[in-house]
């Protein structure tokens, strides 16, 4: 044995050495925070993660903070290559995670999130993709190709349709929402040009036979003038799997990219000429503009609001430093509702960082007076988006150091709010 | 004790002097950096209190390895290209010079493939030996940088700060997560047991053997790098992904071995 | 018995063994003779599983060569094959490890025999030293045969001599004896079968003794008939 004394000694050193480290040695002890409940109802909060990032002695670790813990997380391309974080896990939606579940093979290697569509009978994925032709003279051609499941008898079927398209050095198409109307499935499709207007298609299939039925360019109107473009930005459901009658769209005239008079080189965001809202219903086809419902300031005609479609609800979010404004529109009844606004005097003496409207709430993130003090915490509310009611009021609060050295430099920022939809 | 047991023991005596070698070269010349590096820091913190302006923060170990960046990670650097062309070298020193021990070695009385497996272990034994080495190292040296700092410069800090503050730990040697540990070395492990097979491709074939050998390896290099890169947003599910990736890592193993192992019982020529 | 029967080996498109057969029986010395580049060395490397063969067979007491055959038949290379850094005592403890039928007292008694100092580095031996340690560890094993490259070459008079001895001596004994050389003058009188190689190929087998007797030619009369013709 003795002879043998330098092998033995190395493996009984590489054992205890490396079993030592990652039992004890490689630990970072990052302390533990949890979204604790100051008043209201805590399955509120259940939708509800701030992220942010710990500071601790040499390192910055990010971190994710929610009423069931804290955890740490490297949004890098190698923790992704190690967990295989895959579509099964968006941070944004709940409804992927049970489909991937339930439908496994239907859902396989299908990612595109608005390229969805769901209902009691119907699981529906469509895809769009632009093919350039031979040359850039040549027509270039847009393919579509939809999946649907039957829920009932678990039938798949397939189809397509190709249409040509007016030729374009480059362009870019995508599926941006899904609805079925009766028979039909309505695949709104946003294609994309180089230094040109975008443009909307809406391509109906008939979902018995599969057939193509018609396709449409949907009328948002035309620049003025020819140094003008029209900017369409899409409004759809919220939820991006579930049934909506309509669609939004937000247009916007200004000025081309590179055409402007440039009165000074900062000036790089294009001058915006109007700004109009428009509704289209997937049943009837039909076009209507909607009046600009909030946030329209006098001299600027561009809406500082965020827009939502929550069923047939437009909701305009404004965010100020110390309230937040919410203007509801039944599209239905075409009727606007009164405005709500959330004033940070009723809360606490706090500035509103983040504000967000979901799942009929809306989600504010304060942020204290004290912001660069360490260890300030931010306050999460949710209220209801209908008379602004506070349901929710919470604050991430540390219960467990985990035994940092007490003398190293250490702080946490909590600047920003996840809301799983 | 069973041979091959032995014949690892016999790899590890044979290479023992350039291990030891290898890891006193680290030492001293980490333990230069450590007291260098936290000359530097004190020496500021002196100035500053000379010229009474401000009170720089203190420092901490992982300050000093942190720091420290190239010149900490250079003996490990020679280690690493050490033990790399020393896979190379347990295999040829067998057949150069006056005595080749290649023509005892592959008569002794014992499967083949144990004169394979013990080579691999052995260079397995040398690469982990480092990295515990390394780990102790680094103990060692955070009690001269408690020794040689005073207390009011110093701040504590964690041994995995430490251990992270320097990006040849963080990323490839030490990581500190379990998991990484064991995917950059389980990949290690194949790629020494791949060059073996490679190595024993040319042995058994000469001038042919090193056009198969390059061939061999980057078959096995576009297999790994496949399972690698398959794309969790692609066709596969996660779950699947993780199965495909073990499912090509063990069978480039088995090929690696079985090859390996019938080139070194039949094929070899000494 | 150790029998090779059509035994062919290549290397590259060379063909360096053709349809090699003979025997070497227990109790008896088998020697084979051949110029340079005959073949001889490979035949016994091929033996010893030490290069592939590419047709033939070769059975050892009517078993193939395996794992087992390394105890039975015992092995002396040309050269010592020995780390360079290793001492003699090492190397002997090395071979005890390994082998089973290590023989540790005839170990000593040849290390005696031949004087050699057990503090020596391998690397350090003089030619002849080396080849007579290289006899201590072949002979020390208690196997049923003993193969033999070259065990003379380029050794001098004196060594010869206490080598040349240890084959009448019983440390060789009832065991089956395979040596190669290419001189076979000297130990004309020790073999009891020649096997001559020409190019790869067995050119003729024959009893040393009948040989002498019938014919009255010695070896190296046939060899130059057969080889050289």
């Amino acid at each position: 044995m003795k002879r043998y004394a330098i092998t033995l000694a190395l493996v009984v050193f590489i054992a205890a050495s490396l079993t030592t480290f990652y039992a004890y040695g490689a630990d970072l002890h990052l302390p533990e925070y949890r979204l604790q409940t100051i008043e209201g109802d805590p399955v509120e909060a259940a939708a509800l993660t701030l992220s942010g990032s710990y500071v601790g002695g040499k390192g910055s670790y990010s971190i994710k903070v929610s009423a069931s813990g804290s955890e740490r997380y490297e949004p890098s391309a190698w923790n992704q290559w190690m967990q295989n974080e895959g579509p099964l896990t968006s941070p944004m939606y709940s409804d992927f995670n049970a489909l991937y579940e339930k439908h496994s093979g239907f859902m396989r290697g299908k990612v595109d999130t608005y390229s969805f569509y769901t209902d009691e009978d119907s699981l529906i994925f469509a895809k769009a993709a632009y093919t350039k032709g031979r040359d850039s003279l040549q027509d270039g051609t847009i393919r579509w190709s939809l999946d649907s499941l039957d829920l009932a008898s678990g039938k798949q079927t397939h189809y397509w349709d190709e249409q040509q398209l007016e030729p374009a050095s480059n362009a870019y198409a995508y599926v941006v929402d899904v609805q079925k109307a009766g028979a039909e499935v309505h695949v709104l499709t946003n294609v994309n040009r180089v230094n040109q207007t975008n443009e909307i298609i809406d391509k109906v299939f008939d979902t018995i036979t599969g057939d193509p039925i018609r396709s449409i360019r949907l009328p948002l109107g035309e620049p003025s003038e020819p140094d003008r473009e029209l900017q369409i930005m899409v409004l759809a459901e919220e939820k991006p799997t579930a049934a909506n009658s309509r669609v939004l769209f937000l247009v916007r005239e200004q000025r081309k990219n590179g055409m402007g008079t440039a009165a000074t080189a900062s000036d790089t965001a294009p001058a915006v000429f109007s700004e109009k809202l428009y509704e289209y219903q997937y049943a009837s086809g039909e076009v209507k503009e909607l009046p600009l419902v909030a946030g329209t300031e006098e001299n600027n005609q561009v809406t500082s609001a965020v827009l939502s479609l929550e069923g047939e609800t437009l909701i305009a979010l404004q965010k100020m430093e110390e309230s937040v404004t919410i203007d509801r529109f039944d599209l239905s009844a075409g009727l606007a509702q009164p405005q709500v606004t959330i004033k940070t005097s009723q809360l606490s003496e706090k500035t509103i960082s983040q504000a967000q409207v979901a799942n009929g709430r809306v989600y504010l993130l304060l942020q204290a007076d004290d912001y660069f003090k360490n260890h300030s915490m931010p306050i999460a509310i949710v209220a209801d988006a209908t008379d602004g009611r506070i349901l929710y009021k919470g604050t991430p609060a540390l219960v467990k150091a985990n035994g940092r050295p007490d003398d190293q430099l250490d702080d946490v920022w909590l600047s920003n709010m996840l809301v799983l939809r | 004790m069973n041979r091959y047991v032995k014949l690892v023991h016999m790899e590890v005596h044979r290479f023992r002097y350039v291990l030891f070698g290898m890891m006193l070269l680290t030492a001293i010349w980490q333990t230069i950096g450590v007291i260098y590096y936290a000359k530097v820091r004190m020496d500021g913190w002196r100035e500053a209190a000379r010229l009474g302006n401000y009170a720089p923060r203190p420092f901490s170990f992982a300050d000093i390895i942190g720091d420290s960046q190239f010149w900490f990670a250079l003996p490990i650097l020679i280690s690493i290209t050490v033990l790399g062309l020393y896979i190379f070298l347990i295999w040829y020193r067998d057949w150069i010079g006056r005595d080749k021990f290649a023509y005892r070695m592959f008569a002794l009385p014992t499967a083949r493939s144990n004169i394979y497996l013990a080579k691999a272990t052995a260079i397995l034994l040398f690469v982990f030996s480092m990295v515990s080495f390394q780990l102790l190292l680094l103990l060692l040296e955070r009690q001269l940088f408690n020794g040689i700092v005073p207390s009011d410069y110093r701040m504590s800090s964690l041994f995995s700060e430490a251990v992270a503050a320097n990006r040849v730990f963080e990323l490839p040697l030490l990581p500190l997560e379990g998991v990484r540990f064991v995917v950059y070395y389980g990949t290690g492990i194949l790629a020494v047991f791949v060059l073996f097979t490679a190595i024993l491709l040319e042995r058994c074939y000469r001038w042919l053997g090193i056009v198969y050998a390059i061939l061999y390896v980057a078959a096995c290099g576009t297999a790994i790098g496949f399972a690698a890169n398959l794309n969790p947003y692609g066709y596969f599910y996660p779950s699947e992904i993780t199965a495909i990736r073990l499912g090509i890592y063990l069978v480039v193993m088995g090929v690696t071995l079985a090859l390996g192992f019938r080139l070194v019982s039949k094929k070899i020529t000494v | 018995m150790i029998e090779l029967i059509r035994v062919s080996h290549r290397y590259l498109c060379r063909k360096v063994l053709k349809e090699v057969t003979f025997a070497a029986e227990k109790g008896q010395i088998t020697c084979l003779i051949g110029l340079n580049g005959a073949g001889k060395s490979t035949v016994l490397k091929a033996i010893m599983g030490l290069t592939p063969i590419h047709g033939g067979t070769i059975q050892i007491d009517g078993k193939p060569i395996g794992r087992d055959t390394y105890e039975q038949v015992s092995y002396i290379p040309d050269h010592l094959a020995v780390p360079p850094s290793m001492k003699l005592s090492d190397a002997l403890q090395f071979m005890e490890d390994f082998y089973s039928r290590w023989n540790k007292d005839r170990a000593s008694e040849l290390m005696r025999f031949f004087g050699l100092d057990y503090r020596e580095r391998a690397g350090r031996l003089s030619k002849g030293t080396a080849a007579k340690f290289n006899l201590v560890l072949g002979l020390a094993q208690d196997s049923d045969y003993i193969i033999m490259d070259e065990p003379f070459a380029g050794i001098d008079l004196f060594s010869r001599e206490s080598i040349a001895e240890v084959f009448s001596s019983e440390l060789v004994g009832s065991r089956g004896v395979l040596l190669t050389t290419h001189e076979v003058g000297e130990i004309e009188h020790l073999i009891d079968q020649a096997v001559l190689l020409r190019d790869g190929t067995v050119a003729r087998t024959f009893e040393c003794e009948q040989v002498r007797s019938e014919e009255g030619k010695s070896v190296v009369d046939v060899m130059k008939e057969v080889l050289l013709a």
